[in-house]
């Protein structure tokens, strides 16, 4: 099943969603919906004047992100067609961050 | 090298001296041959014989032999390596071996000090440097400026900063891979203090000062693990 996030409904459809920190416990509130699998997918949606940083995202996706070894890749298995632009770059360097040698040891 | 090349000389010549004294042996070998030769002459001349009988010929003969014999033995000796001349050659190798050593050294620490002094130093230091100074001298400024804001301050100010200081923090993947997951650790835990501190939409400025002058002290330590590394490999 897709996990649909909606930041227009969900977290209190706040103006600015920041931290690694508050994206892991965002994900915990996430998983912790009964009924909840994940198969990998998911889809972002926000409005226009909300901005989710890249480390939010770092966060929301947890270790899910270090599985894919390309951004085409990721892509696949993330939906940001209906993020906010400042946003979508955001989660697109999280995306990168994740895909680099690096990456996991965050 | 020099007392070596000193030494190494000095044994050389007190060898050369202690062999040229060979020839003047032989001079006197061949001085006795020549002198012995006549003798010889004499005793086939008809005229003139010193030998009074054939058994002093023969002791002449028998002595003039056995001496020839000695010189030649002498100069068998004088081709086999002597103590000295082992010593003057390893000296010599010696030598040579830290003069080339020591040019290996030197080219080295030029390649050395041109990647520290100037990828380093004149053109990856200042812009990374540059970038985290003016986060410590303006972001209360732009705290004051967007009046408190914090997501006014996180989106126009702080996350731009945050995400320049990372791209910056990459360039240095030819000197340090580690460079830039810990500048990346140290922005995410000031992202994760600067979004904890958020209360009411609200940013303290001395939480906002605090947490970002803590970031400098390890970003300056990461700097300083650069340069001991250029300086390890």
């Amino acid at each position: 099943m897709m996990m649909i996030v909606d930041f227009t409904k969900e977290f209190g459809n706040q103006d600015l969603y920041s931290g690694r920190k508050n994206g892991e416990r965002a994900r915990e509130q996430l998983f912790s919906k009964p009924n909840i699998v994940n198969d990998g997918k998911w889809k972002f949606i926000s409005r226009a004047g909300q901005f989710i940083s890249s480390s939010y995202f770092l966060g929301l996706l947890g270790d899910s992100i270090f599985s894919f070894s390309t951004v085409n890749e990721a892509f696949k298995y993330i939906n940001l067609d209906e993020l906010d632009q400042a946003s979508k770059e955001e989660c697109i360097r999280a995306i990168k961050r994740g895909t680099t040698p690096n990456g996991d040891l965050f | 090298l020099i007392i070596s090349l000193i030494l190494s000389s000095t044994i050389a010549c007190s060898n050369i001296q202690s062999t040229s004294t060979i020839p003047t042996q032989t001079h006197h070998v061949h001085t006795y041959k020549k002198k012995k030769a006549q003798d010889v002459n004499n005793i086939k001349s008809p005229k003139v014989n010193n030998y009074s009988n054939s058994v002093d010929l023969l002791r002449d003969f028998k002595i003039y032999n056995t001496t020839n014999i000695s010189a030649k033995k002498d100069d068998n000796n004088d081709q086999t390596w002597t103590k000295e001349t082992v010593l003057a050659t390893m000296s010599f190798v010696f030598s040579l071996f830290t003069l080339f050593w020591t040019e290996f050294k030197e080219k080295k620490n030029k390649i050395i000090d041109y990647k520290e002094n100037f990828w380093l130093k004149q053109t990856l230091f200042p812009p990374f440097i540059q970038s985290i100074t003016s986060l410590v001298k303006e972001s209360s400024d732009a705290l004051v400026k967007l009046n408190f804001n914090s997501t006014k301050f996180m989106t126009e100010y702080f996350i731009p900063k945050k995400n320049q200081i990372e791209d910056i923090s990459r360039l240095f993947i030819s000197h340090s891979k580690s460079f830039e997951p810990a500048v990346y650790k140290i922005l995410t835990d000031l992202d994760d203090e600067l979004s904890d501190s958020i209360n009411n939409g609200i940013l303290i400025g001395s939480d906002v000062t605090n947490a970002i002058n803590k970031a400098y002290i390890l970003f300056v330590a990461e700097l300083d693990r650069v340069i001991d590394s250029s300086k390890t490999k």
